[in-house]
């Protein structure tokens, strides 16, 4: 069956990773070893120059634009960029909801515009939307789990396996038989979260799926997907506008205007004011304060998160 | 949050009638229709009442839950029944003046409509509260199935009614939270004449559409993401079986139709006294 | 005194199985000039309450008063209080109905008594407040507009009328950072020139920190706290069983105070780089 939480993080893909002493300051240069290290090196996900446009009638609008990007297995992925920047399609292309203009998308193998694999695709790409509620088609939890594998056909038995399993992942257990109606937003979303794990996918992309929630649902679903990815290996996408979702990312991958502008892990990206600015993102509060410090000429290395910063003031005094 | 929609009133419990095959309580609240339809006078209600009397203590849902589905429908039997004893010509006349006039017949008429349709909303009620929602879906796709032999597309005639289950109380939440809206822009939807009042309605109308189309889109965006339409050979988690019970349920059944045709054709003689019924 | 609330309380669905008490005895009084924040995590009591102040849902018990209209009265003057008292829902784009976008703005005026020539005057100095004002813009559908526009446009349409009071539930969800910022700053400037109270329910507490005078925190139906941001914010215990936390500066600012004595309550980034900056050097309490 699956593993249980032990409370450690166990490594992906089989990587060593050394143990970091606590209490100690990751600085940019340490982390860039530390992916190095990690063994992630099976692509899943190959975007090759990718451009799609959105046609209706005469009109055309920009959906991405020469986007090439590779995702490796077990990577946690998270895509920032205003509204319109282009993070919704290029989610969109590839599951083969779309298919590029030009260019070519490859995931675990199948290439999205092949027609007779496209179940095959969308079976190993689950996606979550920003809505729970518009992504349930049963009034019963558990039935509701249900209704992918049994699209795939699955045998019946295997179905009910898969079901207790994806529950007993989001932590919904002793919801099964219940309607979904009287949950917390959290809860749904977990749930529409367990309906793509009854598909057992490999890759999970979250198109905004905690743009709704409080900030306790948003802590509830986080938590998942982070559990998903650490524990059961998944490879996350995550779409978010919040600047605080991020920092537990392996990279982010910074849109604007269709294009890729830049990726690298959380540190590198929210070291570059000039870029935050242009692609219309804001700073974690820690991180903007850390800036305005070293402008006023004190040595406060890159922070992303409240206890950073906190740690990091100390060591200076 | 202000209302607590249940819609379909499915009531939870565990007993009998609620173990049984969706598709047994389907075929049997058939039979039970047909049963209230075949009654041809009085006495034939005693075995249908009781049948239904039976069921409903099995079921263990409170007899208020029950009775409350009559509500509706109570305008419905009076005006009926008060239609009946008014204007039935013929029989013996206890009572006329000008056109009206009332007779024994006329009264028999108007309490065997109302007690028909009585018993139909109360069975029919019954198969609700006790079967889920997607059971029923499930039993009715099981049921249709040999209608797929003529290109009928059950299971997808089946999830339409299992997604509109699922959002009728979703759209009811949303009526209320843009009504609350429109009302704060000053909108009020009680004043005026019917046209007045349908045009104040548009305020609520077109943003539930619009809500409900955008609803819509991300459904289907979600219904592709989980495979649907990924083989002809769908499966089930939950496959339908029949069991003892429903043996029991189908035998039971039975010996109502029976005992209903009995009571009309007066076998055995022993209703024969009664005949002036 | 311009709104004031006394002993409130209040329960859904009185005297059935469904019977659920969201309001337990709440008290407090909001002045002209002040922006009031209010929080507390779901099903706290905040929709509940700040759909009283406009009678939205009628008053079971307790007193209230917004300027000078008694809610408790038999038949409040409705009309009244809720041309009064604007309120902004979550997701106020939701509620756009019209085929042009002046026409929506115009709807609340018209509904509060205004001719149509009056409405629409109202409802082009409203657009150009929300900086809609662009005739192009307002012919539009507002199904055309993008979703911060939408926004804006809903903005507009409650301003319309000319409240005194605005009531905003969460009115930056589920926009990206420059459209948060973009409504922010809007209310603040429409609280300038516009209105006379703003009463901000929010989940984002460095939202609340950065904007309110006041916060009234709100849990399990009860007012568990009704204080200025940089008093309520100064200890994690001000919110405990609440479910809330503290804003990031503040948080960063509690951690730093338990190594600096005295080290102030920062409510945003700049203060707090401010203030690190001014006790750098003092040393660090091991």
């Amino acid at each position: 069956m699956f593993s249980r939480s032990t409370g450690v993080k166990p490594e992906r893909g089989g990587a060593e990773v050394a143990p970091l002493p606590p209490n100690r300051l990751i600085f940019l240069s340490e982390l860039i070893i530390i992916t190095d290290m990690d063994l992630k090196q099976e692509p899943v996900i190959t975007i090759s120059d990718v451009s799609f446009d959105y046609r209706s009638g005469d009109s055309v609008s920009r959906g991405v634009s020469s986007v090439g990007l590779t995702i490796m297995r077990g990577e946690f992925v998270v895509l920032l960029g205003r509204n319109g920047s282009g993070k919704s399609t290029l989610a969109k292309l590839l599951n083969g909801f779309l298919l590029p203009d030009r260019g070519s998308i490859e995931v675990l193998g199948i290439n999205t515009a092949d027609d007779d694999k496209i179940f095959e695709l969308r079976s190993k790409v689950g996606m979550v939307f920003q809505n729970p509620d518009n992504q349930m088609v049963a009034s019963i939890i558990e039935d509701d789990l249900a209704f992918g594998p049994e699209n795939l056909g699955v045998p019946a038995d295997e179905i009910r396996r898969r079901v207790d399993r994806a529950l007993e992942i989001v932590g919904m257990t002793e919801y099964a038989l219940r309607t979904p109606n009287k949950l917390s937003g959290g809860q749904k979303q977990r749930v529409a979260i367990a309906a793509v794990l009854a598909m057992e996918p490999e890759i999970l992309i979250l198109d905004e799926s905690t743009a709704m929630l409080d900030p306790k649902g948003r802590g509830e679903v986080l938590e998942t997907i982070r559990r998903l990815n650490r524990e059961e290996g998944i490879t996350v996408i995550l779409i978010t506008h919040y600047m605080d979702e991020t920092t537990e990312a392996d990279r982010i991958v910074v849109m604007d205007d269709g294009r890729i502008l830049q990726m690298g892990v959380p540190h590198q990206i929210f070291s570059d004011r000039a870029l935050i600015e242009r692609a219309g993102l804001e700073l974690p509060v820690a991180t903007k304060a850390a800036h305005l410090l070293r402008e006023k000429g004190l040595k406060i290395p890159a922070v992303l998160t409240d206890e950073e910063l906190a740690e990091a003031v100390c060591r200076l005094s | 949050m202000s209302r607590d929609v249940s819609f379909g009133q499915y009531y939870p419990a565990e007993s009998f009638v609620h173990k049984l095959d969706p598709r047994t309580k389907l075929l049997m609240v058939i039979a039970y229709i047909v049963g209230v339809f075949l009654v041809k006078d009085l006495w034939g209600f005693i075995p249908v009442g009781m049948f239904l009397l039976a069921a409903i203590l099995v079921s263990r849902v409170p007899l208020k839950s029950i009775l409350k589905s009559l509500k509706a429908v109570l305008l419905i039997v009076i005006l009926t029944a008060i239609l009946n004893v008014l204007f039935y010509k013929e029989g013996q006349v206890l009572w006329s003046w000008w056109r009206i006039s009332i007779t024994v017949e006329g009264l028999l008429t108007a309490l065997r409509l109302a007690l028909r349709l009585v018993l139909l909303v109360l069975g029919t009620t019954l198969l609700t509260l006790t079967t889920t929602p997607m059971n029923l879906t499930d039993g009715m796709e099981s049921l249709m199935k040999p209608l797929k032999y003529i290109r009928v597309p059950v299971h997808d005639i089946a999830l339409i009614m299992s997604i509109a289950l699922r959002f009728i109380p979703i759209l009811m939440e949303e009526v209320d939270k843009i009504m609350l809206a429109q009302k704060a822009r000053g909108a009020a939807f009680d004043n005026g004449n019917i046209f007045k009042r349908a045009k104040a309605l548009l305020p609520i109308l077109i943003p539930l559409f619009v809500s409900a189309l955008r609803r819509a889109e991300e459904l289907a965006l979600a219904l592709d993401a989980r495979c649907y339409n990924a083989t002809p050979n769908r499966t089930k988690m939950k496959r339908l079986r029949f069991g003892y019970r429903d043996l029991i349920a189908a035998l039971l059944t039975a010996v109502l139709i029976v005992l209903i045709v009995a009571v009309n054709f007066r076998f055995w003689g022993l209703f024969a006294p009664l005949g002036w019924l | 005194m311009s709104i004031v609330v006394k002993n409130l309380s209040y329960t859904y669905s009185p005297k059935t199985p469904y019977e659920k008490q969201a309001l337990y005895d709440v008290s407090f009084r909001i002045n002209k000039g002040e922006t009031v924040g209010v929080i507390g995590s779901t099903g706290s009591g905040k929709s509940t309450l700040s759909q009283h102040l406009n009678a939205l849902i009628r008053m079971q018990n307790g007193e209230a008063e917004v300027y000078g209209i008694d809610l408790k009265a038999k038949r409040p003057d409705l009309k009244k209080l809720r041309a009064t008292v604007g309120m902004l829902f979550q997701y106020p784009e939701y509620q756009l109905f019209e085929d042009t976008v002046l026409k929506d703005v115009a709807f609340g005026p018209q509904n509060f008594g205004k001719s149509k020539e009056e409405a629409y005057a109202l409802a082009q100095e409203a657009l150009e407040a929300v900086g809609l004002g662009d005739p192009a813009i307002a012919q539009k559908s507002p199904f055309e507009l993008s979703g911060g526009q939408k926004r804006r446009a809903a903005i507009a349409g409650v301003i319309a009328c000319k409240p005194k009071v605005l009531i905003l539930d969460e009115p930056t969800a589920g926009l990206d950072p420059a459209g948060k910022k973009e409504i922010l700053e809007l209310i603040e400037r429409l609280k300038q020139s516009f209105v006379e109270i703003v009463i901000m329910v929010s989940h984002n507490m460095d939202e609340i920190a950065k904007y309110c005078d006041r916060v009234l925190v709100l849990s399990e139906g009860r007012l568990v706290a009704d204080s200025v941001p940089r008093e309520l914010f100064s200890n994690p215990a001000n919110l405990e069983g609440t479910g809330l936390k503290l804003p990031h500066a503040a948080n960063v600012s509690y951690a730093l105070r338990q190594r600096f004595e005295g080290f102030p309550v920062a409510l945003t980034a700049e203060e707090l780089a401010d203030a690190i900056a001014t006790r750098l050097g003092g040393g660090c309490h091991e």
